[in-house]
C-alpha cells in the first residue's frame, strides 16, 4: 500500500478516492489475499487469522479500501458454508465463490445491519437479515448513499425488500446464526490489528513531525512534556498487539470458541479506545497543523471512529466480555 | 566437573542424571538443599544460558524451561529466586559480564544457590532517578580503597552477606566518568544497616551507612570509571529478570475479582462491572506482552521493550490495585495485614493473593522501585522513538562543579 502512494496519496485524493480503493483492490486480488483463509485447496492459501493480523496492521497505516467485508468475514461465511451446510448445490457454490474471491474474479461485501462498505467495489453482497443469509448480485440491491465520517470508504443503506427474492439464499436458523457468529469474531479480530497499524502509523508521524518542528529554539520533541505523552502513547500501543496476537492464535487453534471470543472481545475493546485515544492525541500534538485537511492525521481519526463502533464498542465488547469470564 | 556439552539435547539425560544421583526426596535439612543446588551448578543445569563452567552451558535461555520442567515434575528443591532477587537479577549477569576469573570462580557458585546473599547499594538520599549524581567516596589507599557515605533503598541488607557498591573514585570528572563499581563484604568494619519503614508499615528495604570501610582493590568490578556503563549492565537485567512468567488473573486483579465474584452475577454493581472488565483487559494485555517479551529475549540482551513495559505494568497495577480497594471488604476501610513493623525475609513484588489493603499501599512502589515511570518514559523516548535529549547542564563538567 505505500507502494500506491502510501498515507500522502490517499490525503491527495480524498475528495475522490475511488480510485485508489480501485488500486488498493486489485494489488490485493492480484497477491491473492483474497484467498488467505480458504483452504489451499480451493484455490486460496490456508494462512490464518495470523495473516489476517498482519494485513489488518499494514492496511491500518494507509486506511483506504474496506478490507473486512471482502477479506475476513465473506471467506469465513462461505468457508464454513462449504464444509458444514447440508445442500451439496450450495457447498459447491460455496466453494465456487471462494475460488473466484482466491483468484480475484470476484469482490464479495458483507451486510449487517443493513449498510454496506465500498458497495460499487463489490460483484456480490452477503446480507444477514431476518435470520437468514442472503448472497445478492450488488446490481440487485437498492442502495442509498450515506454521508461517512470515514472518508476513506462509501457506505450505503440497504432496502431490506430489495434482498428478498434477489438472490440466494444460504443459510437460516442456528446454522446463519454460527456462520454471522464466527465472522464477527474473526472480524473484530481483523479490526483490532487494523486498529493496532492506524495507533502505529500515527504515532511515527507524529513522533517525527515533533523531531523535526522547531519551536523555542529547540526541536519540540525535546521537551519532556511532550516527550513524556508520546512515550505514554507509545507504551499504550504496545500492549495491542499481544492481545490480537493470542485471538488470532486461538482462532487458528480452534479448540476453544470462548476463549477466542473473550480474546477478540479484549483485543477490539482495548485496540478501539487506544488507536482512538492516540488519534486524538497526535492531533492535539500536532497543533494548529492537526486540525488541517492537510495533515494526515484526521485520515487515522476517523478511520480509528469508525472501526470502533462497527462491530460492537469497547463499552459493549466489555460487556461481552463481562458475561463470559464471570465479572 | 562434567564437560559440559553445548547441545540441548543432553539436557534432558543430565537434567534426569542429576535427579537419580540426588533425588530430591532424600532433601531433608537446609544443608540437603544446598547439595543439590550445587550439584545442579556443576552440572551445568543452574541457568543455561551461563557459561559453562558457571552452572551454564552458553545456551539460549529458553531452553532453560525443559530442566525446569523436569526438575518441577521430580520436586525438585530450587534456589528460591524470590529470596535472592539481587543475586541473579543484578549481581550474578554483572559479575559474569565484567568480572575477573578469581571473582567468578569465588562468587558465582554460592550467589547462584543462594548460600551468600547480595544486596545493591545503589541508590542514595541525594541521588535516586539521577543515580549517576551519586556521592558515597572511594579513596585509594594501598590495596585498599576506604569507602564513605550513605545508601538507601537497599532490599535485604540486613540479611546480605555481599553487595555490589556504586562509589565516586573521581569527582575531578563529569559525573558519569568518575564512578566504579565494588563488591563489598557486608561484614566489613565500618557497614552499618537500619531498617527503612515504609507505608506498608514494614521494612522490606533497608538505609547502609558505610563509615571509612576498606574494600580490597581485589573486589573493584571493572576497570576505574567503569561503573556507569556496568551499572547499566545491572539495572537492565534488574527491569527484566523482575518480570516472570505471569498467570492469569495474577498479581492485583486477582484481589479484585475475589471480592467482585463473592457477589452473586444478579445482585453485582452494574456501575462497576465496566471499570473491572476494563481492568481484566489491562492486566491481560500487560502478562501477554510480558510473555511475548519473555519469548523475545530468550535469545538475546535485555532490550529498551523490556523497560517499557514496566511502565505499563506498574501504572496498571496501581490502578487495579485502587480499584480493588475501593471494592473490598467493609468498602476499602480495613487494612488486614496491620502496619506492625517487621522486616520479610523476601521482597513481596508478586502481591498475588494479598489483601486490597495491603496491595493498594505495596504497589505505589511500583512505579518507583527499579526506575521511576518519568525515567521509563525518558527511555521509551529517547532510546526507542530516538527523541532529543533534553538540554543538560550536569554532563560536561567536572562532578565537583555540579549543583547539588
Amino acid at each position: 500500500m505505500r507502494g500506491l502512494g502510501g498515507i500522502d496519496a490517499v490525503r491527495d485524493a480524498l475528495d475522490d478516492l475511488a480510485p485508489i480503493r480501485q488500486a488498493h483492490r486489485q494489488m490485493m486480488d492480484t497477491m491473492g489475499l483474497g484467498g488467505v483463509l480458504a483452504e489451499e485447496e480451493r484455490g486460496g492459501l490456508g494462512a490464518g487469522m495470523a495473516a489476517i493480523v498482519a494485513l489488518g496492521r499494514a492496511a491500518g497505516a494507509v486506511p483506504a479500501a474496506d478490507l473486512l467485508g471482502p477479506y475476513v468475514s465473506a471467506p469465513v461465511a462461505f468457508g464454513m458454508l462449504v464444509v458444514g451446510h447440508p445442500d451439496a448445490g450450495v457447498r459447491s457454490l460455496a466453494g465456487d465463490t471462494l475460488r473466484r474471491m482466491a483468484e480475484g474474479t470476484t469482490c464479495v461485501g458483507t451486510v449487517a445491519g443493513g449498510l454496506l462498505f465500498d458497495a460499487e467495489l463489490c460483484e456480490e453482497v452477503l446480507v444477514h437479515q431476518d435470520e437468514t443469509i442472503h448472497l445478492v448480485p450488488r446490481t440487485e440491491l437498492e442502495l442509498t448513499a450515506l454521508p461517512a465520517l470515514d472518508p476513506t470508504r462509501t457506505l450505503h443503506r440497504v432496502t431490506e425488500s430489495s434482498v428478498l427474492g434477489a438472490g440466494t439464499i444460504l443459510a437460516d436458523g442456528d446454522m446463519a446464526a454460527e456462520i454471522v457468529g464466527a465472522s464477527i469474531i474473526a472480524g473484530r479480530v481483523y479490526l483490532a490489528a487494523e486498529l493496532e497499524g492506524v495507533a502505529r502509523a500515527v504515532l511515527a508521524e507524529t513522533v517525527t513531525f515533533l523531531r523535526e518542528r522547531i519551536a523555542f529554539s529547540r526541536p519540540l520533541g525535546s521537551f519532556q512534556a511532550l516527550k513524556h505523552q508520546l512515550a505514554e502513547m507509545w507504551s499504550e500501543v504496545s500492549l495491542i498487539g499481544p492481545l490480537v496476537d493470542e485471538a488470532a492464535l486461538l482462532l487458528d487453534t480452534g479448540d476453544d470458541p470462548t476463549e477466542a471470543a473473550i480474546y477478540a472481545a479484549a483485543a477490539l475493546s482495548f485496540a478501539a479506545d487506544t488507536a482512538t485515544r492516540v488519534c486524538e492525541q497526535a492531533l492535539q500534538l500536532h497543533g494548529g497543523v492537526g486540525y488541517t485537511w492537510e495533515s494526515p492525521v484526521h485520515i487515522w481519526l476517523k478511520r480509528a471512529a469508525a472501526d470502533r463502533v462497527r462491530l460492537g464498542t469497547p463499552h459493549t465488547l466489555r460487556a461481552e466480555l463481562a458475561a463470559l469470564t464471570d465479572i | 566437573m562434567p564437560p559440559a556439552p553445548h547441545s540441548a539435547s543432553a539436557l534432558a539425560a543430565d537434567t534426569r542424571a542429576l535427579l537419580a544421583e540426588f533425588p530430591p526426596e532424600e532433601v531433608r535439612i537446609e544443608e540437603d538443599r544446598f547439595t543439590f543446588l550445587e550439584a545442579r551448578y556443576d552440572a551445568g543445569l543452574a541457568a543455561v544460558h551461563y557459561p559453562p563452567g558457571y552452572g551454564g552451558r552458553g545456551l539460549p535461555r529458553e531452553h532453560q524451561a525443559e530442566v525446569y520442567a523436569i526438575l518441577a515434575a521430580a520436586g525438585a528443591p530450587d534456589n528460591r529466586p524470590a529470596h535472592i532477587i539481587v543475586n541473579l537479577g543484578m549481581a550474578g549477569p554483572t559479575i559474569l559480564g565484567a568480572g575477573t576469573t578469581e571473582q567468578k570462580d569465588r562468587f558465582m557458585r554460592r550467589l547462584w544457590t543462594g548460600r551468600d546473599r547480595w544486596c545493591q547499594l545503589f541508590s542514595e538520599p541525594g541521588a535516586g532517578s539521577d543515580l549517576a549524581g551519586l556521592s558515597t567516596r572511594a579513596v585509594r589507599d594501598g590495596d585498599d580503597w576506604v569507602v564513605s557515605g550513605q545508601k538507601v533503598w537497599t532490599t535485604l541488607a540486613h540479611l546480605a552477606d555481599f553487595a555490589i557498591l556504586l562509589a565516586r573514585t573521581d569527582p575531578s570528572v563529569p559525573k558519569h566518568q568518575g564512578i566504579t563499581y565494588f563488591l563489598l563484604d557486608m561484614r566489613s568494619a565500618g557497614v552499618t544497616v537500619q531498617p527503612l519503614r515504609q507505608i506498608t508499615g514494614e521494612a522490606e528495604f533497608n538505609e547502609v551507612f558505610l563509615d571509612e570501610v576498606r574494600i580490597p582493590d581485589a573486589m573493584r568490578l571493572g576497570e576505574e570509571g567503569e561503573g556507569w556503563a556496568l551499572a547499566n549492565l545491572t539495572l537492565s537485567n534488574e527491569r527484566s529478570g523482575s518480570m516472570k512468567r505471569p498467570e492469569r488473573e495474577g498479581g492485583p486483579i486477582r484481589t479484585l475479582l475475589d471480592t467482585w465474584r463473592e457477589t452473586p452475577v444478579e445482585e453485582r454493581d452494574p456501575a462497576y462491572r465496566d471499570s473491572i472488565a476494563r481492568a481484566w483487559v489491562r492486566a491481560e494485555a500487560v502478562r501477554l506482552a510480558g510473555i511475548a517479551i519473555h519469548r523475545a529475549m530468550a535469545q538475546g540482551d535485555p532490550t529498551p521493550e523490556a523497560s517499557a513495559l514496566k511502565l505499563a505494568s506498574a501504572e496498571t497495577s496501581k490502578a487495579i490495585a485502587s480499584l480493588a480497594l475501593e471494592t473490598a471488604e467493609a468498602g476499602g476501610l480495613l487494612q488486614p495485614d496491620g502496619y506492625d513493623f517487621h522486616q520479610p525475609d523476601f521482597m513481596s513484588v508478586d502481591i498475588t493473593g494479598r489483601s486490597a489493603g495491603y496491595a493498594y499501599l505495596r504497589t505505589r512502589a511500583n512505579s518507583i522501585e527499579g526506575g521511576t515511570s518519568e525515567v521509563l518514559k525518558n527511555i521509551i523516548a529517547e532510546r526507542i522513538l530516538r527523541l532529543p535529549r533534553e538540554p543538560r547542564t550536569d554532563t560536561q563538567v567536572p562532578f565537583t562543579e555540579v549543583p547539588r
